[in-house]
This record gives C-alpha cells, sequence and structure tokens, in this order.
C-alpha cells in the first residue's frame, strides 16, 4: 500500500464527513460500482446486489466523519461491510430455483455474438454462484476487486497461503464447469 | 523461484504475470526466461482468465445511484432546505406574511424598504440555507 494512496484517500474521507458534495459524488462514483460488482458476484442476485451496495455506502457515510487518518484503507472496510452483508444474505437464503427469463430474438446485425456473449456471461455467473462461497470470496476479492493477496487474506482472516488454495480450487472448479467455453 | 512455486502462483494468479503479488514478479520472468516451457501453463491459466472476464461488472442504475446521493450528508442538508423552502412556498409563507402582517399593524408603520427586503426580514429566521452555507463553508 502505498502511502500517497492511503493519505489521498483519508483526504478524501474527511472531506466526505464534512459533507462536501464534491467529495460525496467522488466517493459514489468511485465506489458504488466497487461495492455492487462485490455483491453481484457473491450473491448473483441484482435485486439484493443493490440493497447490500445501497447499505454499505449508507455505512459509510455514518462511519466519515470518524474516521481516523491513517487507521487502515477506507476501501478495505467497506468492502469488509459489504461481505459480512453478503454472508447475511447467503446464511438466510434458502436453496430454491429461481427463474430466468426468457431470452428474446434481438434482429438487429450482430445479434448472434451478443446472444453468444451474454450466454457465456450467464454461465460464467452461474458457475461462479455454484462455487462455495469461500472460494467465491476469494475470487471475487483478487481477480475481480483487484484488491492484493494480504488484503484479501486480511479480509478473509485467513492466510495468504490459504487464499491461493481458495484460488486454485476455485479457478480449476470453474474450468471444470466451463469446459466447453474454454478456448 | 522454483518451477514447483511458479505452477503455484500460476494457478492461484492466472496467466498474467501483473496479477501476481508484486513481490513474484521479477523472479517469474527471470524463471520463464531460463524455462520456456513454463509459458504452457500461463497460456491454460489465461484461458481461465478470460473466462472469468467474460463475467461483466454490473453498473449502478441511477435509481441506486440517486438512493445513496439522498442518503449522504450534503444532499441530507440540502433535502432539509428544500423540504423547509418547500414548506415556505405554500401555507407556510401565508403564514408567515399574515404573521408578519400582523406584527406590522401592531408595531405601527415599518421603515421604509421594498417588499423583497421586508420579506427577507419576515423570512430570515426560517431560511435553513444560512445554515447550510455556514456548515459547508466551515
Amino acid at each position: 500500500m502505498r502511502t500517497g494512496d492511503l493519505s489521498a484517500e483519508d483526504d478524501l474521507v474527511a472531506r466526505v464527513g464534512r459533507g462536501e458534495p464534491a467529495a460525496v459524488q467522488a466517493m459514489v462514483a468511485r465506489q458504488l460500482p466497487r461495492m455492487l460488482a462485490l455483491a453481484s458476484r457473491m450473491l448473483g442476485d441484482p435485486a439484493e446486489a443493490e440493497d447490500v451496495a445501497q447499505e454499505v455506502m449508507v455505512r459509510a457515510w455514518e462511519q466519515a466523519p470518524r474516521w481516523e487518518r491513517g487507521r487502515a484503507r477506507f476501501d478495505t472496510w467497506m468492502h469488509r461491510v459489504a461481505l459480512n452483508l453478503c454472508y447475511d444474505r447467503l446464511r438466510r437464503r434458502r436453496e430454491r430455483p429461481v427463474a430466468e427469463p426468457p431470452d428474446r430474438p434481438d434482429p438487429s446485425p450482430g445479434a448472434e455474438a451478443g446472444l453468444q456473449a451474454r450466454d457465456r456471461a450467464r454461465r460464467v455467473n452461474a458457475a461462479l454462484q455454484q462455487l462455495p462461497p469461500r472460494q467465491r470470496e476469494a475470487l471475487v476479492l483478487c481477480h475481480y476487486q483487484d484488491l492484493g493477496n494480504i488484503e484479501a487474506a486480511a479480509l478473509m482472516e485467513v492466510t495468504v497461503e490459504a487464499v491461493e488454495s481458495l484460488l486454485s480450487r476455485g479457478r480449476r472448479a470453474l474450468r471444470v464447469a466451463l469446459a466447453d467455453l474454454v478456448e | 523461484m522454483s518451477p514447483e512455486r511458479f505452477e503455484h502462483l500460476a494457478q492461484a494468479y492466472g496467466g498474467d504475470l501483473r496479477r501476481w503479488p508484486v513481490a513474484t514478479r521479477a523472479a517469474a520472468a527471470d524463471l520463464l526466461r531460463t524455462r520456456p516451457e513454463l509459458e504452457r501453463r500461463l497460456t491454460m491459466e489465461a484461458a481461465t482468465d478470460a473466462l472469468l472476464d467474460a463475467s461483466p461488472r454490473s453498473v449502478p442504475s441511477a435509481g441506486l445511484r440517486a438512493r445513496v446521493l439522498a442518503a449522504a450528508p450534503a444532499e441530507r442538508v440540502r433535502a432539509a432546505w428544500q423540504a423547509g423552502w418547500t414548506w415556505l412556498s405554500g401555507a407556510g409563507l401565508a403564514g408567515a406574511c399574515a404573521a408578519g402582517l400582523a406584527v406590522g399593524v401592531l408595531v405601527g408603520p415599518p421603515p421604509v424598504q421594498d417588499d423583497l427586503g421586508a420579506l427577507a426580514v419576515l423570512l430570515a429566521p426560517y431560511d435553513p440555507l444560512a445554515a447550510v452555507d455556514a456548515e459547508i463553508v466551515g
């Protein structure tokens, strides 16, 4: 973690805590997509993911005025909140089949390629949801959220070696589930 | 770095060395130069990376963004001001004016002021914008 990055983040958080509109807008632009992306891939449900992302941002507004400079990365704290909220929902969720909306034929040029891309994305997302939550979490944090291995290990409260084991197993399981898509 | 370590890291972090832990990249690149057959592992893992990357990133909807902004500190203050102004623009304004007229009758003719100036004097205690400006400017 670069000291300059932490300092710039602390500055932004302090300005958010003071209610500066430009800082609030910057925080939303930067963090809302990140929190939504994490929740979307952890939960696989767009509505639940929006709820989690919104709740994380609300808690960020509450935390910003009392955030201690240099304490930790605010982004890491937000990830912790998001993961906790996701796991709360995963624990409450009952296994039930979710009906997917039927694909509507698109007559526009390039529709076939678009359909293939959407089908590929749908299958990858479905395969992600089939992974054990901890493997999915490791993949989400390291591959999608671009967190470093040390930061991910701290968030997951495991060693770096454990994170690497989860990543390897998750990636292998995805490769098996999506073998026909591997180019 | 040993080939076994290289394989372990590739299976965890994928086929792009830029995604590997910073401390491992130089050693991995050095090993690749002497053991080009390890490129095969990177190619295999790159295919898995491509699968992962097929999952598109969700984009926040306008509604979500609006809800988040509405709950933000500055937006809460602005919303409170707007709520106050909405009250003043309706029956509240009429009531304030009526109260002002009543005060004017009781205390006698006011000093010479234009209509807007008199209205500003009457409405000053109800103007939350003054408090908003003070808080934001600091």
